[in-house]
């Protein structure tokens, strides 16, 4: 194991001090770190997208970065998206097209959706089911997540 | 006034909708203790081998690891769902690759993984079986010498490796082959698979001052983790405490994972533990579903009235017997499929082989057969030139007929639910798209029944001072949105709003009693529990009102919105908080309702039903579906699309439809998902394919972006708003279905999932010769 190195991360609009190892993933410094657990471990892998947060905007898999190539970058987690009483209308549109069931992939979910609105405000199917597609979620069929982002759109008109 | 009851139907937002979207939702792995430790756990490098010798000494020497636990340092106490055949760690050998050797508790996980390279365990290798087939043979390597000697909760008849043997049969099979005019028989192979929740199996557990060990976990089954806890360790269940906290899925996996392990380096460490599986090591060592090889004969008149079926299943139970009796079980109650067969025989077996455990997975023991019986109705349709919906349609089940074994049944719509596809629109055009050379189109249909409900279940509910609702019932929500209809039941029997009820975490500490999110039980079984603890709340509302009014008890009404009044008087009212105070600080004491059940099984009628080996009786109630699909398939990859498809619920009534739907999408793209790409692969005893990058599941774009959900309220007679589940039906149809449709769009019929790319082309290359 290499010696610890300390670098600062910008999260969330606040700079965090951390000691990692060079080896270490931006995931487990936010969760186990940093307490950031909205943000979730479904492989370690790359593939499953529970891990998902957004650096400088961009959906981007906190499993496969590490933690020292994100000094240069703005960090934002699910928690960082909105202030904690609050909510944006993509998480409301979730909310009222039904669309968590268990919830875990739901972060990475808000993320993609957030983003892919912002860029496209009104997608189509195809291209919401394009830009969800490195996302995994074993328990919606993906159906009422779409519905959600469609929400969004039509109510964005 | 608006009906008290105004609640049910609606689709209520989920309780912990906003915790879910904002990553607030709390999940074991979120947790964090002070001074706490990591775990990890060594895995068998052998699929059978005795353990000769274990060498802890490097482990414990190296800095930051705080104990190594073998067998050796746990009593030698065997736990399990059916038979208790299942120590912790491996004990004097190991029966799979990847079974849990040594566990290890460290400062950080870095340090127990490196402690775990530094376990030396002797093995002597054995010889091994993987397949069913090679287990049940003379000679075969025996997994489990004591099996006659272990303790069980299920009997059934076993022997050799043979965990549990059924035979069903109603009317008389042999007899009748000659009167049918067609008979169709064939062989179909279903493949291990995986429940594939998003969060792994993890827990967390911690001793108190006196003794008393508190484990998180991500479970779909909290007594029954407190007992194999207690059981496992030789505590009383009095020292253990189990909760579950948020559940990310579980579909049938999570009873009783990796608790009480971690519960024993807590207890030796006196330290909080966190033990969370990686991906890899949660898919070799936790559960699958069956794999299963299926022989049916199924026979019918030239009119397509069917005559007989026989059926011949045998299911790959694994390492250790978990829930196989049952899921047996389950299997030869239903193999016979939704339709009036009158004579049916039913014989299965659950086998031990070298291979990870299967256990419960949604679609229980009846996706196997229900595979097989729906590919043989469209090869039987085809072969009698009927259309393939008509010979479902006349042969189907109607309320009020049995099933095997007599079984009633109250309430039964599949006849509906296939009518209710053919006149959907969508499905009359995809019907007619055949498309094009190379990219052949076709529908498929099936009509599929399960049976749930499931053992205990019970309530508690008491008013709080301010008038709002307490409700505890140990039932864990693991995403099915139960705590949102459970809420909306409470609501609706007292007539109050749903942020008036306060679902209670699940907590052995404070819950009453429920046996697990299994079999659909919570719509159905759950729900009476609350339905009839509030009704005692209600009463206890009136009693204490007129007293209160100085009137009769038949004077008192139930007003909505948490009030009580003088029954003609609209001025005289009180509110729920009114009337706690009045027992709380003046007389009468608070305000509690109970209510407490066992969901009775249906017997088996040996009149009707000649069995062997069947205990348990099962068929708390049915549940029946129909599914269809309209596919693409590419002709020079083999490569199947699911364009749209098409499922109607027989489900009674409705409690919230979004979360009805939700589970609908949920279950058919389950079901999607497994038939076209799940497959768990062994290669000597080894799984091959631990990832979810080799173990593919069903992503936005396999996903059809078209799913029809047709809900069919029909309400059940023996449920408070009859209600019945319906997420378990939903994933079984879609694998035949595709099936059918394959056969539909190119004339290749293929009887072995998963239906690959690979599958198909050599089907269609075997098809043009
Ligand atoms: S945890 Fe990063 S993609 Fe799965
Ligand atoms: S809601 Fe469970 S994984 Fe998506």
């Amino acid at each position: 194991m290499s010696k610890p190195q300390s670098i600062t991360l910008h999260i969330n609009d606040e700079d965090h001090d951390v000691r990692v190892q060079t080896q270490q993933t931006l995931l487990s410094v936010l969760r186990d770190q940093l307490y950031l657990t909205g943000t979730k471990l479904g492989c370690n892998q790359g593939v499953c997208g529970a891990c998902t947060v957004l650096r400088d905007g961009v959906p981007t898999r906190a499993c496969l970065t590490l933690a020292v190539d994100s000094t240069t970058f703005a960090i934002t987690t699910i928690e960082g998206i909105v202030p904690a009483d609050d909510l944006l209308p993509i998480q409301q549109a979730f909310i009222d097209a039904a669309a968590p069931q268990c919830g875990f992939c739901m972060s990475g979910m808000v993320l993609v959706a957030k983003s892919l609105l912002e860029s496209n405000p009104h997608p189509t199917r195809e291209e919401i089911r394009e830009a969800l597609s490195g996302n995994l979620c074993r328990c919606t069929g993906y159906t009422k997540i779409i519905e959600a982002i469609e929400l969004m759109s039509t109510r964005s008109a | 006034m608006k009906a008290l009851d105004g609640i049910i139907g609606q689709s209520v937002p989920k309780l912990e909708a906003r915790a879910k979207v904002t990553g607030t939702a709390v999940y074991t792995d979120d947790m964090f203790r002070p001074r706490m430790l990591t775990a990890a756990l060594l895995g068998s490098p052998y699929p059978h081998a005795r353990i000769l010798s274990y060498d802890t000494a490097a482990a414990l020497a190296l800095p930051g690891v705080k104990t190594v636990l073998t067998a050796e340092d746990l009593p030698p106490n065997l736990i399990g769902h059916t038979f208790r055949d299942e120590p912790i760690l491996a004990r004097s050998k190991v029966r799979y690759m990847g079974e849990p050797v040594a566990a290890v508790a460290a400062e950080s996980l870095d340090i127990a993984r490196a402690a775990l390279r530094l376990i030396e365990v002797e093995f002597e290798e054995l010889p091994a079986v993987f397949e069913a087939e090679d287990a049940m043979a003379e000679g075969a390597p025996i997994l489990h010498e004591d099996l006659g000697n272990y303790a069980r909760v299920v009997e059934s008849p076993f022997d050799g490796n043979v965990v549990a043997h059924i035979e069903l049969e109603t009317g008389n099979v042999d007899s009748v082959w000659e009167e049918c005019d067609v008979v169709v028989e064939n062989e179909y192979s279903i493949p291990a698979a995986q429940h594939l929740y998003m969060e792994t199996c993890s827990a967390l557990a911690e001793v108190d001052g006196t003794g008393k060990i508190t484990v998180w976990s991500s479970t779909q089954q909290l007594f029954g983790t407190q007992m194999a806890v207690a059981q496992a360790l030789g505590l009383p269940m009095s020292k253990v405490r189990c909760i579950a906290p948020s559940v990310g899925g579980g579909f049938g996996a999570k009873f009783i994972t990796i608790e009480p392990i971690t519960a024993a380096l807590a207890l030796k460490t006196r330290r909080p533990v966190k033990l969370v599986l990686s991906r890899d090591e949660d898919m070799i060592s936790m559960r699958s579903r069956h794999a299963a090889k299926i022989r049916m004969k199924t026979g019918a008149r030239k009119d397509g009235t069917l005559l007989a079926r026989d059926t011949e299943i045998v299911y790959n139970g694994g390492a250790y017997a978990d829930f196989s009796p049952v899921v047996l079980e389950a299997g030869m109650l239903l193999a016979a499929g939704p339709y009036r067969i009158p004579n049916a025989r039913n014989v299965g077996r659950a086998v031990y082989t070298n291979r990870l455990r299967a256990g419960a997975m949604r679609g229980f023991g009846v996706m196997q057969p229900m595979f097989a019986g729906e590919s043989q109705l469209d090869e039987l349709a085809d072969t009698l030139g009927i259309d393939r919906l008509d010979l479902r349609i006349k042969n189907a089940k109607q309320s009020g007929d049995k099933n095997m074994g007599s079984h009633y049944l109250p309430v039964c719509r599949v006849g509906d639910c296939l009518a209710s596809i053919r006149a959907h629109p969508a499905f009359i055009l995809a019907a007619a798209d055949k498309g094009v050379l190379g990219k052949r189109r076709g529908i498929g249909i099936s009509s599929v029944v399960q049976q749930s409900g499931l053992f205990s279940s019970s309530a508690n509910i008491r008013l709080a001072e301010d008038g709002t609702l307490i409700v505890s019932t140990g039932y864990i929500d693991i995403g099915t949105g139960s705590d949102t209809s459970l809420a909306q039941v409470a609501a609706a029997t007292l007539g109050v709003d749903i942020e008036a009820v306060n679902i209670v975490a699940p907590d052995t500490d404070g819950a009453v009693y429920d046996y697990g999110t299994a079999a659909d039980r919570g719509a159905h079984g759950v729900s009476e529990s609350v339905h009839r603890a509030a009704l005692e709340v209600k009463e206890r509302l009136i009693e204490l009102t007129a007293e209160i009014l100085e009137c009769a008890t038949a004077d008192v009404e139930l007003r909505p919105g948490g009030k009580l009044g003088l029954s003609g008087v609209p001025d005289i009212e009180l509110s729920f908080a009114d009337v706690a105070q009045r027992g709380l600080y003046v007389g009468g004491g608070p305000i509690i309702g109970q209510h407490a059940w066992y969901m009775q099984e249906q017997t088996i009628d040996p009149k009707h039903t000649r069995a062997l080996g069947f205990r348990m009786g099962g068929g708390v109630f049915y549940g029946f579906a129909a599914t269809a699909v309209h596919i693409e398939v590419d002709e020079t990859t083999g490569q199947i699309t699911v364009l749209e498809a098409w499922h109607a619920a027989d489900l009674g009534r409705v409690l919230n439809p979004n979360g009805a739907l939700g589970q609908l999408y949920g279950g058919v793209v389950q079901g999607i998902s497994g038939a076209l790409m799940e497959e768990l692969v062994w290669d000597s005893g080894q799984l091959v394919n631990p990832t979810l990058m080799d173990y593919k599941i069903a992503n936005s774009l396999d996903a059809p972006p078209e799913i029809h959900g047709i809900l069919l309220e029909n309400p059940d007679p023996d449920s408070p708003w009859g209600a019945r589940g319906m997420a378990e039906p939903c994933i079984i149809g879609a694998a035949p279905a595709i099936a059918n449709a394959l056969a539909d769009a190119t004339g290749v019929r293929i009887r072995t999932l998963p239906l690959t790319p690979e599958r198909v082309l050599m089907g269609l290359i075997a098809h043009e010769d």
